[in-house]
């Protein structure tokens, strides 16, 4: 094995669920997923898919006392995080493993100024005074673009965009190995989103992370994702390297994603969006989640769970339609 | 933020005119006689009239009322019923003892509340959280006088650890002070409990621990500050049942402030005392409001900033 091709993640069997008065989320369930250093993991799916407690439980910070990681395995440059103690934990938390938050304007706390809020972290972690902190975190505002006198005011005093690179530089500011950015740019206008991105794309390959981008956006990923993993109640249906995911797409639910991209270039291709909506994560169909809403589905499906099985040195999926001979989707083989 | 400040000291002027007004006419329909109390019961008419003359009180209630103002602004409230001593002079020399008594309910208040209210909201429906809210619905309940009595059998009748009456040391204000802050610490634990519950839920403080901090840092900075807005706004609006609560106590105590001369003085019948005591009030709990504003300032920096753009 390369030394480039390093493992810095792996998660193994995840399981988590929210837990109250006697309902059960199945938020999670049992997936695997592996981040090499220095490589972007694309993690897709439809609102509800379970994509933010995943990178919760990655942080350990799945929210008590209704969360639970029932079983499963975490390990982060070799350790379980599963069985650290809080204090080791933090200890990881934002050196190791940092997260950029879904909603940039809840994510930042109001009443403090973004310089203290940054400077915070590196307090934290690299054990230094606070006014060398605040001066840090000022040069890490100029780094995402912001002019670093602004360090002293308020996040009220930023608009949207702002906020969300002040968020990008708290995760930034300790350079940790493992970035997970959630819908970085979904709560962005769209000529800021291209802006974010470029600018998070640069700062991951000066600073060596790894990332697993979390987005239901595919034009996101084509742009910045090595590998993706397609996500839908829970379950990991598919995993492979952007070209398998975009030119060999196996898994109906992908291709039912891809259908449901408009296509400003041809109008003539409609949208076909994909029936029905997202199950009930309390109450899982069983057999293959996804056969509810799925056009290929037959009576087998009904009852045989899939287990995500390799169909090449890159790609999984987990369908069992491909049990039967001759199965193609139609997207496949254009 | 300095312009606001003053802005809101010259709002006093009106509060004052209009408080004053409404008790100065009060007064005058109360039943009774400056006059007869002054001479007596055994004066002539010709006398009595000699005297209202003297006192002006045969002049319009206009008049009357622009004169007490007039007088009042150059620091003359009139004099005492009995003793005619300066008016202003003998609410002064109490007031001190009026802002001792409710800055020290309002530590009492926080001292005890922030602890409850964090503990009470961070392990919400655990057996704390049940003691607290036992206890704000039984602190709301009990009334002042009722609770200063059980307090001094308790702790000056019974234990004689701490004196019943009069000013004598720091010891003094202990059960006066609590007495007071009693209300205020049950609904400002209620307030804190809430606000924990509601700032713990709120994405900032995932990003706070997402930085590796600990759930003391997260809790005491990151949360407790967000929750400050509401307890501030909490012991705001309570001032005016803090000052009323304080009348009663320093009566009970017999606590030398501004309560204990008002009722004093309400029921010797002293119409120039009452009315300067009042308006004194009045004052006082105009300048705490705007204090209280202030500090929102500095707790809440969206709201700084509503100040200095609305100069
Ligand atoms: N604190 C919680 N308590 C109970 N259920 C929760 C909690 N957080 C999430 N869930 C449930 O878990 C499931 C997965 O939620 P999650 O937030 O991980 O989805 P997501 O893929 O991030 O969605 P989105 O794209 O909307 O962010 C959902 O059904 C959600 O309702
Ligand atoms: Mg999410």
């Amino acid at each position: 094995m390369n030394s480039n091709d390093k493992k810095v993640l792996e998660v193994k069997n995840l399981t988590v669920t929210y837990e109250s008065e006697g309902s059960v989320v199945e938020a999670v369930n049992g997936i695997n997923l592996d981040l090499t250093a220095r490589k972007t993991v694309g993690l897709v799916g439809e609102t509800g898919a379970g994509k933010t407690t995943t990178a919760l439980s990655l942080l350990g910070l799945v929210q008590k006392p209704q969360g639970h990681v029932k079983n499963g395995k975490i390990i982060i440059n070799g350790k379980n995080i599963l069985e650290m103690t809080e204090k080791e934990l933090e200890n990881i938390r934002g050196k190791e493993i940092a997260m950029i938050f879904q909603d940039p304007m809840t994510a930042l706390n109001p009443v403090m100024t973004v310089g203290d809020q940054i400077a915070e972290s590196i307090v934290k972690h690299e054990k230094v005074k606070y006014e060398e902190a605040f001066a840090k975190a000022s040069e890490l505002l100029e780094t995402v673009g912001i002019d670093k006198a602004r360090a002293k005011e308020y996040p009220h005093q930023f608009s949207g965009g702002m906020r969300q690179r002040v968020v990008i530089a708290i995760a930034l500011a300790c350079r940790p190995g493992i970035l997970i950015a959630d819908e970085p740019t979904t709560a962005l206008d769209v000529t800021i989103q291209a802006q974010v991105l470029d600018m998070m794309k640069k700062l991951k390959d000066e600073y060596e992370t790894s990332m697993i981008m979390i987005t239901h956006d595919l034009g996101v990923v084509a742009e910045i994702c090595d590998e993706v993993a397609v996500m839908y109640a829970g379950h990991i249906l598919e995993y492979g390297v952007l070209e398998d995911i975009f030119n060999r797409t196996k898994h109906p639910y992908t291709e039912g994603l891809f259908n449901s991209i408009p296509d400003i270039n041809d109008d003539k291709i409609r949208l076909v969006p994909i029936d029905g909506g997202m199950p009930d994560p309390s109450n899982l169909p069983k057999g293959c989640v996804f056969h509810p809403r799925c056009p290929y589905a037959d009576e087998k499906c009904k009852t045989e769970k899939p287990e995500l099985k390799n169909i090449s040195e890159t790609h999984q999926v987990a369908c069992i339609a491909y049990d039967r001979p001759g199965f193609s989707l139609g997207r496949s083989n254009s | 933020m300095i312009r606001y400040i003053i802005r809101r000291m010259l709002w006093v002027i009106p509060t004052v005119l209009v408080v004053s007004f409404l008790v100065y006419v009060a007064m005058d329909l109360t039943p009774g006689d400056p006059a007869n109390a002054v001479l007596g019961d055994v004066a002539t008419d010709e006398q009595y009239n000699q005297v209202r003359e003297e006192m002006g009180l045969n002049d319009p209630i206009v008049v009357r009322y622009f004169r007490y103002v007039v007088n009042a602004v150059q620091g003359d409230l009139g004099t005492t019923l009995y003793g005619k001593r300066s008016v202003w002079d003998e609410v002064m020399s109490r007031l001190p003892y009026t802002i001792y008594l409710t800055l020290a309910s309002i530590v009492v208040a926080v001292i005890f509340s922030l602890p409850l209210g964090i503990l009470a909201g961070i392990r919400q429906n655990t057996w704390i959280d049940t003691l607290a809210s036992v206890f704000s619905f039984v602190g709301m309940a009990i009334p002042n006088f009722w609770l200063g009595i059980l307090l001094i059998m308790a702790f000056s009748v019974h234990l004689g650890w701490l004196p019943s009456m009069g000013v004598h040391g720091f010891k003094s204000i202990i059960l006066p002070a609590i007495t007071v802050g009693t209300g205020l610490t049950a609904s400002l634990t209620r307030t804190v409990r809430a606000a924990m519950l509601d700032v713990i839920r709120q994405d900032y403080l995932r990003t706070a621990r997402a930085k590796g901090l600990s759930n003391r840092v997260v809790i005491l900075k990151h949360a407790l500050k967000n929750a400050m807005i509401p307890i501030v706004t909490i012991i705001g609006t309570n001032m005016a049942g803090l000052l009323a609560g304080a009348m009663v106590t320093e009566t009970v105590f017999s606590w030398p402030g501004i309560g204990y001369l008002t009722i004093k003085s309400v029921l010797g019948g002293d119409y120039n005392l009452v009315t300067g005591c009042i308006i004194i009030t009045a004052v006082l709990m105009s300048l705490i409001l705007l204090l209280i504003d202030v500090i929102y300032g500095f707790v809440d920096p969206r709201i700084k900033a509503q100040y200095v753009e609305g100069r």
